[in-house]
């Protein structure tokens, strides 16, 4: 078959050792841009960038796309311990998979998700070789009602989200919306919500949010609570037991298939995988009620999402060469200063770069499942340093993330801000993570609305008239009466109760 | 105090100012003694990037010093042009500025708290980027720009075309170009170039204008058509696609700049010294090869010609933005 004879030629070439050294080097640097809070792929890309002119494009490019994927395996591992996403991709993490390490099983929790992400990525390099072409057509049909309806869908999913009560999530997400539409409307120009602060005209910076939220919340929470360890149980194992992998197999599945789908639409990539994963993950248990209390499948299926996302999200760059976000916005900078037109013809006019990068993504991965394995019981030990020297280190890290991605000092204050926000918010019995979903969805859902409404010169119909508008659309309702049907019976029992 | 105590404060303070300006006079002459830092109001990797990175290595070796990239993107570039016009003029901070950034945006914001010409030094411009009307020919089969002007006048206002933002230089020159044309279509502005490339090739917009270095790979691919470029000359790199001039519009122009700019008050003799050593990279035939190589021209002028140039496309944008009804708050 043309395909495999395409791949050994691939790894012919990504085995040579100049490339597998760039390939670990990406790998290496990815784990620990990863673990660090904050400290992320976009700046460090951006800082390696000078190095790399200097070098092969195609080891150039290696070398990039590992540390890319290597940062979804390292953010996993600071948001099971320290409850901190490493990496903004593994902010949904934290939720399930903090609340293992609690109980004693961060070892297991740290092994799904390396061999999660490890199987996510051995799936999403064939999807890369072998369905490049449909994907692409998925990309390149998608138009902005369609986009809207999938939005949509993600926002309805939002609610799902939640572990308590409804109102309070729908709440959340309404909070969340507003704040994501901070900035400059695309449409008209005006500034909505800004007051005057001109560091917010591109909207709130997700990462300086996001780390207020979770990690500097917790780190508040822990000291307000214990003033020294937080309470974490011995670690009982360093591997998943049996109940822990069967439970883990499935959610790993369907993890990589939605990442391997989300990743590819523009905008999407890892982020968006896997905050979708764990909302289906959790709509399809059986036990919806574990998840926020050390889930497995909390763990197996996001981490498996963001991977095979992170992934999947070089189709349309390797494709089309359109990059669908700030990372692979980079590469393709780095291909173009090295003489390379991203385009359509990639595959055919330079063949070697292509499936040089598609193999050498698979041998990535099992460098990093090499290096992260051995490396959980040290993570684990982690866990033993006083909490009262941790948070330093961890407070530390989070400023310097939420400077590193706009240079911004303003963004370090957002933090904050968004720290006291996320320490106060459980004490009202409110949960961060549907706000965060509606502010990733808001900007997009109300750029694709208002699009479609020019495009369609006003009329409604348009949301109705393409059929994948209209059928995530349909989903979404259904969706909604599923969740408001029970408690609206509930009510309703309630009242003839009385 | 004793009237001799004041003589000798004064002399020393006399001796203060002579040493400083002498110091200042020294600072010009062995300029640059530390890292450069260069803003951009645009993030890592975009098109101003590649050019910035193209050039940084043969800059630092003509300077002597290490060049920091400094990303302060946001209000399509005036964060960064505040920071830098509010700099100190030392020779140590400079910005990447643009056409947007120092023309467009003058009249497109309604309020800056700075002067793009009157807090600015300018150095030197580095390239010309020349836009180009790219066609989706499944959506305006069109073959030159003159067919393309007759079949969206059969058809007024029914064809979108996209932009990389409201205010952009690819919206606004293509506004000017409609009304140049006098062809009347909705204006539907994208988050970026890739996303408004994504909605050409799946047909929600026809066309649009697109800094040719975004298009160069749906070009070669046929998936996209270039049918006229907005310079006054032809792109070397493309020679068979005429100019809109030529094609259909004798006299049209619209073409953007990237170039080099400091805080007001700079020292002449840093500036004579940046502006040489720019010269000198524009002139290294492998750095203009590499520039051709995604369709940019390499344009150099003296710092004060650039300072006229700024003065006149600020006027010119002034219009097109006027025209065009365009507003950012």
């Amino acid at each position: 078959m043309e395909l495999f004879g395409q791949l050994a030629y691939g790894f012919e070439l990504a085995i040579t050792p100049q490339n597998l050294l760039f390939c670990f080097l990406g790998a290496l640097i990815g784990t620990l841009v990863g673990v660090l809070p904050g400290l992320g792929p976009v700046a460090t890309i951006a800082m390696l960038l000078p190095i790399t002119f200097t070098l092969p494009p195609v080891a150039a490019l290696i070398m990039l796309a590992g540390l890319y994927y290597g940062a979804q395996y390292g953010g996993s591992t600071t948001a099971i311990l320290v409850n901190i996403p490493g990496e903004s991709s593994s902010v949904v993490t934290c939720l399930d998979g903090h609340a293992m390490a609690r109980k004693g099983r961060a070892g297991a929790a740290l092994a799904i998700a390396a061999l999660g992400s490890f199987f996510a990525g051995t799936v999403a390099t064939f999807i890369i070789a072998i369905f490049s072409a449909p994907m692409v057509w998925i990309a390149s049909t998608f138009q902005s009602p369609d986009y809207f309806g999938l939005m949509i869908f993600g926002l309805i999913a939002a609610v799902v989200l939640a572990q308590g009560s409804v109102v309070r999530s729908i709440v959340m997400v309404l909070v969340g919306l507003v704040l994501g539409l901070v900035g400059t409307d695309i449409t008209t120009g005006q500034s909505r919500f800004t007051f005057g602060i001109p560091q917010l005209s591109e909207g709130i910076s997700f990462v300086a949010l996001a780390m207020g939220l979770f990690g500097v919340g917790e780190v508040i929470s822990n000291l307000a609570r214990t003033f020294g360890k937080p309470e974490v149980q011995p670690v009982t194992s360093l591997w998943p037991n049996r109940e822990e992998a069967r439970r883990a197999t499935p959610a790993v599945l369907r993890g990589t298939a939605i990442g391997s789908l989300l990743g590819v639409l523009p905008g999407g990539g890892a982020l968006i995988a896997s905050f979708g994963a764990y909302v289906i993950e959790k709509k399809w248990s059986k036990r919806p009620q574990e998840f926020g209390n050390g889930a497995v499948e909390g763990v197996a299926a996001p981490e498996a999402a963001n991977n095979a996302g992170a992934q999947t999200s070089f189709i349309p760059l390797l494709t089309l060469g359109l990059p669908s976000n700030a990372v692979m916005a980079l590469m393709l900078a780095a291909m173009t200063i090295h003489g390379i037109v991203p385009g359509p013809k990639l595959m055919v006019e330079r063949p070697d770069l292509f499936w040089a990068m598609i193999a050498s993504m698979w041998i990535g991965n099992l460098m990093l499942v090499i290096i992260n394995l051995p490396l959980i019981r040290l993570w684990v030990m982690l866990l033993n340093v006083p909490y009262r020297y941790l948070y330093l280190a961890i407070l530390i890290f989070c400023c310097i993330g939420a400077y590193s991605v706009n240079n911004s000092t303003f963004d370090v204050m957002v933090m904050a801000l968004f720290g006291v926000v996320g320490y106060l918010l459980p004490k009202i019995g409110c949960e961060p993570a549907p706000l965060i979903l509606g502010v990733i969805l808001a900007p997009h859902i109300e750029e694709n609305f208002r699009r479609s409404l020019v495009v369609s010169r006003g009329s409604w119909w348009i949301f109705l008239e393409r059929p994948v508008c209209a059928g995530f659309l349909l989903v979404s309702l259904l969706f909604m009466l599923a969740v408001l049907l029970p408690s609206i019976r509930k009510g309703r029992e309630e009242a003839f109760r009385e | 105090m004793s009237v001799s105590r004041l003589a000798s404060l004064s002399r020393i303070g006399l001796a203060v100012v002579v040493s400083a300006l002498f110091c200042g006079a020294a600072a010009a002459q062995s300029w640059p003694t530390k890292p450069i830092t260069i803003v951009q109001g645009f993030p890592a990797g975009s098109g101003l990037d590649i050019i910035a990175r193209i050039i940084q290595a043969p800059l630092e070796k003509e300077l002597g010093t290490t060049i920091v990239f400094d990303y302060k993107a946001g209000a399509g570039g005036n964060l960064a042009s505040e920071i830098v016009a509010k700099a100190a003029p030392d020779g140590y901070t400079f910005i990447f500025g643009t056409a947007g950034t120092h023309g467009i945006n003058a009249s497109l914001y309604k309020k800056l708290s700075f002067d793009v010409e009157s807090d600015f030094t300018p150095i030197a411009p580095i390239v010309d980027v020349p836009n180009v009307i790219t066609v989706n020919p499944k959506v305006v089969d069109a073959k030159d720009v003159k067919e393309f002007i007759e079949i969206i006048k059969k058809q007024p206002g029914k064809q979108n075309y996209g932009s990389s933002g409201n205010g952009a230089s690819t919206h606004l020159g293509f506004a000017q170009f409609n009304v140049a044309a006098g062809i009347d279509m909705v204006h539907i502005p994208y988050k970026g170039s890739p996303a408004a490339i994504q909605a050409m090739l799946n047909g929600e917009t026809c066309c649009q204008f697109a800094q040719l270095q975004t298009v160069l790979g749906q070009h070669k691919a046929g998936t996209l058509r270039l049918l006229g470029m907005s310079t006054s000359k032809r792109v070397p790199l493309l020679p068979d696609i005429p100019t809109i001039a030529e094609a259909a519009i004798p006299g049209f122009e619209s073409v953007t700049w990237y170039g080099m700019l400091g805080p007001k008050g700079l020292d002449p003799a840093i500036v004579s010294k940046f502006n040489a050593a720019i010269k000198a990279v524009l002139e290294d035939k492998e750095v203009v090869a590499k520039l051709a190589g995604i369709g940019n021209a390499v344009r150099y002028e003296t710092a004060d010609q650039f300072r006229a140039t700024i003065k006149k496309d600020r006027a010119q944008w002034a219009e097109v933005v006027k025209k065009s009804g365009a507003t950012v708050d």
